[in-house]
Order: structure tokens, then sequence, then C-alpha cells
């Protein structure tokens, strides 16, 4: 009985992980665009790559949710942990992913081939980066916000009412994200962002696949981007999530605890619930749909083969 | 999307056959005036290669007018590469072109090597300055 109550938390990551692996396989075997064996091979460590990453943003993951007392203890505030949780996570896949990029094949061979366009970050990223980006300035001004209304402790926030005799009610309603916990995810947010840039940076400097149309090559670059991306984004919106909700419901238990209507403040508490519902709903949409692979555009005819191997 | 090949055991220097490309593809109208290259050290990191080779080559497409250097966005195509009055490449007329196309196509559907194609158009031209006395080509 020991050993199993000591096997369940080394076995829990594996499970997830192995569920993220056979969905990446299955998703890149559902669309053999070509029967190619270096875009074949190039595929397959996109997803070792990917599968790497996964793995590693899990293993946080279970240690994070895991939470040893010891790390609670040590916590400066409560519910900081909790707060950068996400955002630990999102940094671990995205620092795995950047490594995993440097392990594609230098060029080789005697022909060598490269697009005459520029590749960017931004050319590469698209809609997901943007919405990425969205999600990400979605969760600042909602830190800034909650940080400027919470109380004096950073952990309440606080609604006072005057009365007509001279007096007033003060309501405070908690948890809410203050600076103490505010403060922390704005760090790890920054963390987060370096670290998914320098992933980027490293898919939009990857060399090109020797012997591949580029085509194939810009499908496959652009799929590491998306899922890069998508993994980001999931992480992004759970914390957007946290604290827009935890806002929403500390709003609504002030102006429910004052013998007075707040329309406005009621109707500020559930539209922040509504839209960190609509926030996590849409990155988790995002995430799962940079599960599935880039499809390749239907290549033209090649050309024969000439005496250099090089095709006009 | 247009794609660059070098052969780093032919006899033609790699910059060459950069600029050759780049020159060919502003030609037919693949690259227009105003596209940005990609800048020295990514083509070089792309291909394997020195960045001065790249370079070599961008010096010798600007020296022919074919692009610009611009401080804010790179290497540029120039916008009167492709003017028949430019000083840059001369563009042939659309049919030229079109006709050079028609060539190609039929050429893959005979399963002629690029090469060979190469060949035959060297002996047309040969051919035709010999017949016409033209320098032009």
């Amino acid at each position: 009985m020991t050993v199993i109550a000591m096997l369940v938390p080394l076995l829990s990551p594996a499970v997830p992980v192995l569920a993220i692996a056979l969905i990446l396989w299955l998703a890149t075997r559902r669309r053999p665009d070509v029967s190619d064996t270096v875009a074949d091979a190039a595929r397959r460590h996109e997803v070792l790559v990917s599968t790497l990453s996964a793995a590693a943003a899990v293993v946080i993951a279970v240690i994070l949710l895991w939470q040893p007392g010891a790390w609670l203890a040590r916590t400066v505030t409560t519910g900081t942990l909790q707060a950068i949780t996400p955002l630990v996570i999102a940094t671990a896949f995205a620092s795995v992913r950047a490594l995993g990029e440097l392990t594609w094949p230098r060029p080789h061979g005697d022909v060598r081939s490269a697009p005459l366009t520029r590749r960017t970050v931004w050319s590469l990223g698209g809609l997901r980066l943007k919405s990425a980006l969205g999600t990400g300035f979605l969760l600042v001004a909602g830190l800034i916000a909650t940080g400027v209304t919470a109380d004096a402790s950073g952990r309440g926030f606080v609604l006072q009412r005057s009365l007509g005799d001279g007096g007033s009610i003060l309501t405070t309603a908690g948890p809410y994200p203050g600076w103490p916990s505010g403060g922390p995810v704005l760090v790890a947010l920054a963390l987060t962002t370096v670290a998914t840039w320098l992933a980027l940076v490293a898919i939009v400097r990857r060399r090109p696949l020797t012997g591949v149309p580029t085509v194939h090559d810009d499908a496959l670059r652009h799929t590491s981007a998306h899922r890069i991306l998508g993994g980001v984004q999931l992480c992004l919106g759970f914390t957007v999530y946290a604290t827009w909700w935890t806002a929403g419901s500390a709003i609504a238990n002030a102006v429910d605890g004052v013998p007075s209507r707040h329309p406005v403040l009621g109707v500020l508490a559930i539209a922040l619930q509504a839209i960190a519902g609509c926030v996590v709903a849409g990155s988790t949409m995002a995430a799962l749909a940079s599960l599935w692979p880039r499809p390749v555009p239907r290549a033209e005819p090649a050309a024969p083969a000439t005496s250099t191997g090089r095709a006009a | 999307m247009t794609d660059l090949f070098v052969a780093l055991g032919s006899p033609v220097p790699v910059y060459e056959q950069i600029r050759a490309q780049v020159a060919a593809a502003v030609a037919v109208g693949t690259l227009r005036p105003g596209d940005r290259l990609p800048a020295s050290r990514d083509l070089a990191r792309d291909l394997g290669i020195a960045v001065g080779t790249v370079q070599r080559a961008y010096r010798e497409l600007e020296a022919g007018g074919v692009v610009e250097s611009r401080r804010r966005t790179g290497t540029v195509i120039a916008p009167t590469a492709s003017s028949p009055g430019g000083t840059g490449t001369t563009s042939p007329p659309p049919a030229v072109v079109a006709r050079a196309r028609a060539l190609v196509t039929a050429a893959r559907q005979a399963n002629v090597p690029d090469d060979v194609v190469l060949d035959v158009v060297r002996g047309v031209l040969a051919a035709n300055v010999v017949s016409t006395g033209s320098t032009t080509g």
C-alpha cells in the first residue's frame, strides 16, 4: 500500500503525457500529406519536441498542484503559489520548447535551399500570436485594476456606503487579487513572455529542412509556433480566469453585504465572471486546435532530376 | 514563395548562384519591386554558408540596380529593377515570360531535365546570334 502511495505522484504525470503524445502522434498520422522520408522524420521530431515540452509542463503542474506543505509554509502570501502556477507551467513549457528547437539538424548535402522571403515572429504567429497577446493584455489590465481597487491589505475589496445619520457601512469581501498576489503574477508573466518569445525566435531561425519543398517546412514551422502559442495561451487563460473570477466574486459578495443596491457593481461582477469564463473557454479551444498540424498545400509537379540536383 | 537553391560543389561560385537566381526571379516577376529579401545573416544561416558570401551576392545585385539597401527595411527589390528603362535587370515583355513558362511546362511534361532545357535555350540564343548578328540576349 505504501509503495502504491509513493508511486501515485510519480506516475500521475505519465498519464496526461502519454495522452498528449498519443493525440499528437494520431494527429500527425491523420494527415499524411506527403510520404517523403525527410518530411516524415521532421514531423516525428516535431512531435517529440512537443511531447517533451508537454511532459515538462505536466511534471511542473503536478509538483505545483501537489504543493508540499513545506512550500506553503514558506509562501509569503496565501494564494501566491496558486496564482503563479499556470504561468510557471507555461514558462517551463516554452523553455523546453526553445531548447528542443535547437536540436533540429543543420543544413547538409551539396545542394541547399532556402526561401527568398523574410520570416518573422509576427508572420509565423499570425492570429494565434495576436490572440495570446490579447489574453496577456486582459491579464495585465485585470491585475492593474484589481491592484488599484484592492483595500490596504491588498487581499480584499471594500465597499463603503454613507448613511443618512452621518454614519457609514463598510463591507470587505475577499479574497481579492491585489498587489500581494498580482505582483508575483506580473513577474511570472514577464518570464513567460520572455520564454515564449525566445522559443518563437528559435522556431523562426530554425534551418529549413533539407530536400523538402518549402511548403512542408513552412507548414511544420507554423505547427510548432501554433502549438507553443496554444499551450501558453491555455495557461494565460486560466490565470485570467482565476484573476477575473476571484475579483468578480469578491465584488459580488461586497455588493450583497451592503443593504443598498449597487446595480453598476453588480453588473460589473457578473460581467467579470462571464468574461473570465469566455476567456478560459476560448483558450482551451485554441489549445486543442493547436494539437492538429497545419495542412500542407498541394505541391506543384516536381522538376525532374538534374545533374546538379537543382530544381529550376 | 520563391526558393533559392545553391550547389556547393558547382564550379559557379555560390554568390553568383544567389545573384543569378534573384535577378532571374525579378526578371520573371516572381519578386516585385519593394519585396524584402531575407537578411544576409538569416539567408546564410538557412543555407549553411558564410554571411560574407550572401553579402557579396547582395552587393553585386545592388551594383546592378536589382536591389537596394535601406536602413530600416533591409535589402529590397529596387523600384526600377523590373522596368524596361530601369537601371536594373531589364524586364522582358510579358509575352516572352509567358512563352518561357510554356517552354518549362512542356519540358517538365516531357521529363526533360532542367540542365538540358537551359542548354537548349543557350543553343537557340547562340544560333540566333550567328544567324542575325544580334548581340542581345
